[in-house]
């Protein structure tokens, strides 16, 4: 498909400002704990204090007793009225036939529980506070069971499992290879063997999960409201654990205060709108910080085992590794997470040129810990440690500075559509152009390293090559256009909806939209009603960066043909081709004679009322009844359509810089700025891209150096509190520049691509290497992250 | 327990428990501007300003602010429009999910009034015990900054 | 997450304060800024049947700083903000500034009160080893009677201290620093996080002469050390670069047990102990 060319750019790639931040400035935001239903009760849970135990009894009798307590539920509830939540990714089935397991789960556990936090209890109560003394008054009687958090040991033969019917703790185990493996390292120069290890952490955006649930026990359906980001998706989840209709339930975002993919899950909302169904009132739950720490979905905690071939020119040829997976409890019914191996697997491919062949054989783990899901990332930072990290070693091993590393093994632009030997399909890209901005920024940081290195720290600057796949089109409801989610309508009394099932999380997605649509209509920005968030009308969710890949794309192709209808009718109206038409600002009017023109909403109204559209319209479009200036339309991936191994249709890429300063005395270390050259494809508003990057490289700096959930032997987790896991304040973060170019996509209407995760994907890396620079003359390698003064010290001392 | 609070100007009467904190009574009197992101007291996502100081209003009893003077994000709007520190919060894409940005004004505006020689170090050392997951902080310390520019040039109040 | 159930009291007076501690001992906390208890409470980790607030209508008498006899005396409900702003501590007693400046954020040293921090005793805290170092006297009072008690001699363990259930801080005097060198160096992960270890040093030097030596160590146990064997290396001396590096290390070898726990090993604090007691004596030798 070729990049059709947009018509005029009066707000595509534009900074236009965010129409919407004025209700979150004022106080006119509406969040999910600030809905309010009259009648409203409170749900809260009771976690067990332990990672692995039989559940032998379960005693409500005093709490029932406390005064505004209204029902306790426990397991077996779920298990009159519920069915066990849905699996949501299974690759057990054709054409996958993967050694993957599923196991069946409540949202309230029924015999056992496996992980610290997990609820045991729900109590509803008419306040949140008698909701909390209430599950101080619940009495549960606990067999503990030796519990498993560390991930080589719960590999190994003899460690406790957490399904005893599996005889081990492997949710699944699958190898993706492509190329010629044997070949490729019979031709290579050397051999370089290397280890990574990422510790678990994941985002805990500042507003926690929640959600409101009203159940109509006349009419049985369900509405209900939530913060997740996927209105459409918790609809099809809460369906089947409820076993309901799903036409008969409607899901609501209120406004989301950050997800991170952090909010694709659905588990602890079952059981409140169970509770509504059972007691016939609205019922809130909004969980507290520490059940968030201990239960939301985690994410990362994965371990590379690599050997890589290289020739001695340094390119890489090829690659035989491991990947393992500390997926916490077995989650695929919880959340999706158990995808990342996979995308981690397939992505290791990165930007490379020269791959003869590679394998990775992806183990997915269990142990006591809550479960994965999505966190900004989804494995393709996984996939970028790996090739991150190996333009690192073989830097080493050869004698050749990294940044040259990076430039012969890097993609040309000549080289896009590239198919890779993995399965990703690459659309485009411009890796010189890339790294030309980067290097200028590399020899600018280098000098700065020189400065600080003379007042006494030590300091090293850090470069990386990277790859971000956006817009999956995965299975499960990720197809666009389902549900109305693209459709564009012009109303005859002024306004244009559009409709899309992105919903605007933070990341600017309903001014993104408008920006388009208003470009491509030719509709003032003004005019535009961005509609989202409604499962009754639109809401797949933004994830996996999908936005400006599916989001955009789908609009644009609405966009287009309501704009040809439009314009045929008028030219209808008035004796001319629509050729000699144009819209602009709301108004069509004949080009060589501007003083004729006339509104689109004057025109909608001729269709609408009066004369209506058989006097109207031209033909064609009546007989086809194509007669409302109502579009809508899906939008499917024309290189996915080619090539089902493509499921991310979109790439964007970078070159990252980092400039990281050490205390060599104290072990500390500071990012001192941050530097990328980043190509999504067409930019549709530069300020919305690098605000999202800003905090995206603030989240790979936080993995980086402060992140971890530390768990002890007992799957107890020490620190599920924001003052002991470290989330960088302002003081952490330093300055984040990015520059812009585009290499527009052939597989997307104006050519944008989804972009957001790039941060996460790409910091780690550039970090790293800046930490080694830094440490140069002590040689130290880092195999682990984060990268912690204590961890520092004893590496510097070991060396010393 | 009676407990009387001055909100934005206007007088408000409550009857709460003595635990009641202050935060879920503000949220209760309708100011939702005031957001509830952690217990332990770190994210500062509820921070309004108390008596001329900016606190936390997650860790304060309502019992404990009987009498106090109390100003939130949603009092800085005067007739309709927005406050200077607003505005340039929306001039600089300051603002992704604001989740966290009722708090970061009200500390931004605290720390304003009571720093002359505003510089990049000292906005990112006020701003610490205010938490944000979206924005990195970069375009939120920007706009304190250009906030400090409009409040020298008079446009403040 | 919210507290339990508690009965609350705002006495008008310190009197009836006193009172009240008289009448429900053990099963009442004293309420200054909040920022330490408030958070315990609300994680249930602390269930208390009586709150006394003295923050709210004492504030206006235990909240001074002001020169009495040569020494400073700070009230006990002083905040932080007030301490790190004001031109007679940061005249006279500079180090108790620089601490207050390190304690939390913004919020927070709006709110919390020197004495709130000291009677908390987290191992952490910045004041505690800067009190001791000071040789700080609180003066405690309770219904029958007042009493001093050293800095030195106030903290007993982790959160505990020398205070009995009945009593309440009044106030902290803490000498002027005229003729003083001082130094406080922190470890934080994070700005505003508790500090993994501070060393507080205190010199009295006469044109380079240190006639007198205080090396304090907080953060790295449960309550502040003082390093006696390498004040004694320094006492008496005339001080340089080697003699410096030689109390640091001293001061390493004398903490022979520091905590360990997921911000720091113990190994760590030691090491940062040395460290930064190296760069606090470096900065008290200029200064």
């Amino acid at each position: 498909m070729v990049v059709k060319s947009i018509v005029k750019g009066t707000y595509i790639g534009k900074s236009v400002k965010r129409k919407h931040d004025i209700k979150f400035l004022t106080g006119k935001s509406v969040y999910i704990n600030d809905i309010h239903i009259p009648g409203m009760l409170y749900c809260a849970y009771l976690g067990s204090p332990y990672a692995h135990a039989k559940i032998k009894s379960i005693d409500t009798s005093e709490a029932l007793k406390l005064k505004g307590v209204k029902m306790i539920l426990t397991g077996s509830d779920c298990v009159k009225h519920l069915d066990p939540l849905p699996v949501t990714i299974d690759f057990s089935k054709p054409p996958f036939n993967w050694h993957w397991r599923t196991v069946k789960a409540y949202p309230i556990a029924t015999d056992k529980v496996r992980f610290v936090g997990e609820p045991v209890a729900a109590v509803i109560a008419e306040d949140p506070y008698i909701a909390e003394d209430a599950l101080e008054l619940i009495k549960v009687d606990y067999e503990p069971l030796p519990a498993v958090s560390d991930v080589r040991k719960a590999m190994e033969k003899g460690a406790p499992l957490l399904y005893e019917e599996w005889g081990d703790n492997i949710q699944s185990r699958f190898t993706v290879k492509g190329g010629n493996v044997e070949e490729a390292f019979k031709g290579a120069d050397r051999v370089i063997k290397f280890r990574y290890r990422e510790a678990r952490h994941s985002g805990f955006p500042i507003e926690p999960r929640g959600c409101v649930s009203i159940y109509d026990g006349k009419a049985d359906t369900l509405l209900h409201y939530s913060n997740t980001q996927a209105p459409l998706l918790a609809r099809q989840y809460m369906a089947k654990a409820l076993r309901m209709l799903e036409s008969n339930i409607r899901i609501i975002s209120a406004d989301v205060g950050g997800g991170f993919g952090n909010k694709l899950n659905w588990g602890f909302e079952v059981v409140p709108a169970l509770a509504s169904k059972l007691t016939g009132k609205p019922v809130k739950w909004f969980e507290n910080r520490r059940e968030n720490f201990m239960t939301q979905p985690h994410n990362r905690d994965y371990i590379w085992e690599a050997e890589v071939a290289v020739k001695k020119d340094g390119t890489i040829i090829g690659y035989k590794a491991k990947l393992i997976v500390d997926v916490g409890v077995e989650g695929t019914n919880r959340g999706s997470g158990c995808g990342c191996g996979i995308v981690g697997a397939l992505y290791s491919v990165g930007p490379l040129k020269y791959l003869e062949g590679a394998e990775v054989e992806v183990f997915n783990v269990v142990t006591n810990k809550s479960f994965f899901c999505a966190y900004r990332g989804y494995g393709k930072d996984f996939g970028a440690r790996f090739t991150g990290r190996a333009f690192y070693y073989v830097s080493r091993e050869l004698g050749i500075p990294v940044e040259e590393v990076i430039r012969r093994n890097v993609l040309q632009p000549g080289d896009y559509p590239f198919k890779t030997i993995l399965g990703p399909h690459y659309d485009s890209a411009n890796f010189p152009e890339l790294l030309k901005k980067a290097l200028n920024k590399y020899s600018e940081y280098n000098k700065k390293k020189k400065d600080i290195i003379v007042k006494g720290k030590l300091a090293g600057v850090g470069i990386t090559a990277w790859v971000e796949p956006s817009g999956a089109a995965v299975p499960w409801c990720i197809y666009y256009g389902i549900e109305g989610g693209a459709r564009i309508s012009i109303l005859p009394e002024g306004g244009v909806k559009i409709y899309t099932d992105i919903t605007d999380i933070g990341q600017g997605s309903e001014s993104t939209y408008a920006q388009v649509v208003a470009d491509i209509l030719g509709v003032k920005m003004d005019e535009i009603r961005v509609i989202e968030g409604d499962s009754d009308i639109t809401g797949a969710g933004p994830w996996s960066s999908r936005g400006a890949t599916y989001g955009i794309s789908g609009l644009v192709k609405a966009a287009r043909i309501l704009r040809e209808r439009v314009l045929k009718t008028v030219a209808n109206m008035w004796g001319v081709s629509p050729d000699e038409l144009d819209i602009e600002e709301s108004v069509v009017y004949k080009k060589d004679e501007p003083s004729k023109r006339i509104s689109i909403y004057d025109v909608a109204r001729n269709i609408y009322f009066w004369p209506g559209a058989r006097f109207v319209m031209p033909q064609d479009l009546l007989e086809k009844g194509e007669t409302v200036f109502d579009v809508q339309v899906s939008w499917f991936s024309p290189i996915t359509a080619r090539d089902p191994g493509a499921v991310y249709t979109t790439h964007v890429t970078g070159v990252d810089v980092a400039l990281v300063e050490i205390d060599p005395e104290t072990g500390v270390s500071r990012v001192v700025e941050y530097y990328t050259a980043h190509d999504c494809g067409k930019l549709i508003n530069p300020s919305v891209v690098e605000a999202q990057l800003h905090g995206g490289v603030a989240q790979g700096i936080g993995g980086s150096l402060y992140e971890e959930l530390v768990y002890d032997e007992n799957g107890q987790l020490l620190n599920p509190t924001y003052m002991d896991y470290l989330i960088p304040t302002a003081t952490e973060v330093p300055n984040i520049i990015v520059d812009h170019i585009e290499s527009p996509s052939p597989f997307t209407e104006i050519g944008s691509k989804g972009m957001g995760e790039g941060g996460p994907i790409s910091a780690q890396s550039a970090i790293m290497g800046a930490i080694e620079d830094a440490l140069s003359q002590y040689n130290i390698i880092i195999e682990e992250a984060p990268v912690t003064p204590d961890k520092l010290i004893k590496l510097i001392k070991g060396k010393k | 327990m009676k407990v009387r609070l001055i909100v934005n100007r206007k007088e408000y009467e409550v009857d709460v428990e003595p635990r009641a904190l202050l935060v879920d009574v503000l949220r209760d009197l309708g100011f939702t501007s005031i957001h509830i992101g952690c217990e332990d007291g770190k994210c500062g996502a509820c921070t309004v300003i108390m008596n001329g100081y900016a606190v936390k209003s997650c860790q304060v009893f309502a019992v404990q602010a009987h009498g106090s003077t109390i100003l939130t994000a949603e009092g800085l709007v005067r007739d309709g429009e927005l406050h200077p520190l607003q505005k340039a919060f929306s001039d600089n894409f300051a603002v992704q999910c604001g989740y966290c940005t009722p708090g970061m004004l009200m500390t931004a505006y605290d720390f304003l009034s009571k720093t002359d020689n505003v510089s990049e170090e000292n906005v990112r050392r006020a701003i610490v015990g205010n938490l944000c997951r979206c924005t990195g902080y970069v375009n939120i310390v920007k706009a304190i900054i250009d906030a400090a520019e409009r409040k020298k040039r008079g446009e403040w109040w | 997450m919210r507290p339990a159930i508690f009965e609350y009291h705002a006495p008008d007076t310190v009197e009836e304060a006193l009172s009240l501690l008289e009448m429900y001992g053990e099963e009442a906390k004293v309420l200054a800024g909040g920022q330490s208890l408030i958070p315990m409470m609300k994680m249930r980790l602390i269930k208390p049947n009586h709150i006394i607030d003295v923050y709210k209508k004492l504030k206006k008498e235990l909240s001074y700083i002001k020169e009495v006899d040569g020494k400073l005396r700070v009230g006990a409900l002083t905040t932080h903000y007030e301490i790190l702003t004001s031109d007679l501590v940061r005249a006279k007693c500079p180090i108790l500034a620089k601490a207050a400046e390190n304690i939390g954020d913004w919020q927070v040293r709006n709110i919390g009160t020197v004495g709130g921090s000291l009677c908390h005793a987290d191992p952490a805290a910045h004041y505690l080893p800067v009190a001791v170092a000071l040789d700080a006297e609180l003066l405690v009072r309770s219904s029958s009677k007042e009493r001093i008690v050293k800095a030195s001699e106030f903290f007993k363990d982790v959160m505990t201290t020398a205070l009995l259930p009945n009593e309440i801080l009044i106030e902290v005097r803490v000498p002027k620093l005229d003729g003083y060198g001082w130094g406080y160096e922190v470890i934080q992960r994070r700005s505003g996080d508790y500090a993994l270890c501070i060393s507080t040093v205190l010199l009295r030097l006469k044109a380079k002469v240190c006639e007198s030596a205080k090396i304090v160590i907080g953060g790295a146990t449960p309550t502040p050390l003082e390093m006696k064997n390498a004040e004694k290396i320094l006492e008496g001396k005339k001080l340089d670069e080697k003699l410096i590096d030689e109390a640091a290390v001293k001061v390493y070898e004398s903490l022979a047990r520091p905590m360990s726990d997921i911000k720091a090993s113990a190994e760590y604090r030691r090491e940062m102990a040395k460290v930064l007691t190296k760069r606090a004596l470096t900065n008290a030798l200029r200064g």
